[in-house]
């Protein structure tokens, strides 16, 4: 049995009704599932998550709110935030998909480079050892005992 | 003999330089072990000094911490329910009552949320269990889901 109540739950009457706070909140989900996925295509998503949290925000503001205009303003910027994200969300997901794929390109870039410098490394080091210690023991007398 | 042991030393530190250079980054970026964290905070945002007993209607401060070590962004919602001794949640069984207040976040991997709260109590009671539990938003359910996290402070509420 529930013995206290928060009283910062709204009072019947003053919130939005429920139907426009599961509208806004599956707005917002809508425009999260976007941010996942543009996210994994490689995008970054630092900007979208931080505008969505402004639409949480203010949804949380209507939901707490005693005043209805107050609230229908706050679920519209709520709902405009979130419909601005899905919005935005494929563009970052292709940017970073963009740059997924020259990630890879200098990934193998990298790797033929490495190859070819153990290839050279592989020809040339023994030689170019065996100058060099010619070079820093030319001075050195062969002497028989 | 000593040129073919110099040509293999070379040639196995550069494989290895090579292997380094390409697996770190790579293995650095991957989550091994998702996970979540929710933590209620006292007033100077320690674990400490949580309030006890308060009196209707009398302001007090908690600190809400959630942490995302998912490896993606993810959507989060903390419940704050009230239920009594009696009441049964776990970290498999979120608590069986509506929430009384929600606090939504969205955050990226690795990131954190630290925010106080501030919660008042309209009725007097003993024992009374605040629950915050911690839900997580699942794309393929198209719904939040209890992420097996939650926290809980007793409190005495009396009247004035």
């Amino acid at each position: 049995m529930l013995v206290v109540l928060l009283s910062s739950v709204p009072t019947v009457g003053a919130a939005p009704s429920p139907a426009q706070v599961t509208a806004v909140q599956q707005k917002i989900a809508t425009a999260f599932v976007a941010v996942q996925q543009a996210e994994s295509r490689g995008g970054n998503v630092a900007g979208l998550t931080a505008s969505l949290n402004q639409a949480v925000q203010l949804l949380q503001q209507a939901e707490q709110t005693s005043s209805p205009s107050q609230a229908a303003t706050f679920l519209a910027q709520a709902s405009s935030i979130a419909g601005n994200v899905t919005a935005e969300a494929p563009a970052v997901g292709a940017q970073g998909a963009a740059a997924v794929q020259n990630g890879l390109i200098i990934t193998g870039v990298e790797v033929a480079a490495i190859a070819a410098a153990c290839v050279l490394v592989y020809l040339y080091l023994p030689r170019l050892f065996w100058r060099l210690w010619e070079r820093t023991h030319s001075d050195w007398e062969a002497k028989s005992k | 003999v000593i040129d073919d042991d110099l040509r293999g030393v070379a040639i196995v530190l550069i494989l290895l330089f090579a292997v380094m250079a390409i697996g770190i980054p790579y293995y650095s970026s991957r989550t091994v072990e998702p996970f979540s964290e929710l933590g209620i905070l006292g007033p100077n945002k320690q674990i400490a000094d949580y309030p006890t007993s308060v009196a209707t209607g009398e302001n007090f401060t908690l600190y809400l911490y959630v942490g995302n070590h998912q490896g993606q962004a993810e959507y989060y919602q903390v419940y704050a329910k009230l239920g009594t001794q009696a009441s049964v949640v776990s970290d498999n069984v979120s608590l069986a009552v509506a929430p009384l207040k929600t606090y939504g976040m969205v955050l990226l991997n690795n990131q954190t949320y630290l925010q106080p709260i501030s919660l008042h109590l309209n009725q007097p009671g003993q024992n009374v269990r605040l629950v915050f539990e911690l839900w997580i938003y699942q794309a393929n359910s198209s719904s939040f889901v209890y992420d097996h996290r939650f926290n809980q402070i007793f409190l005495n509420v009396s009247s004035i």
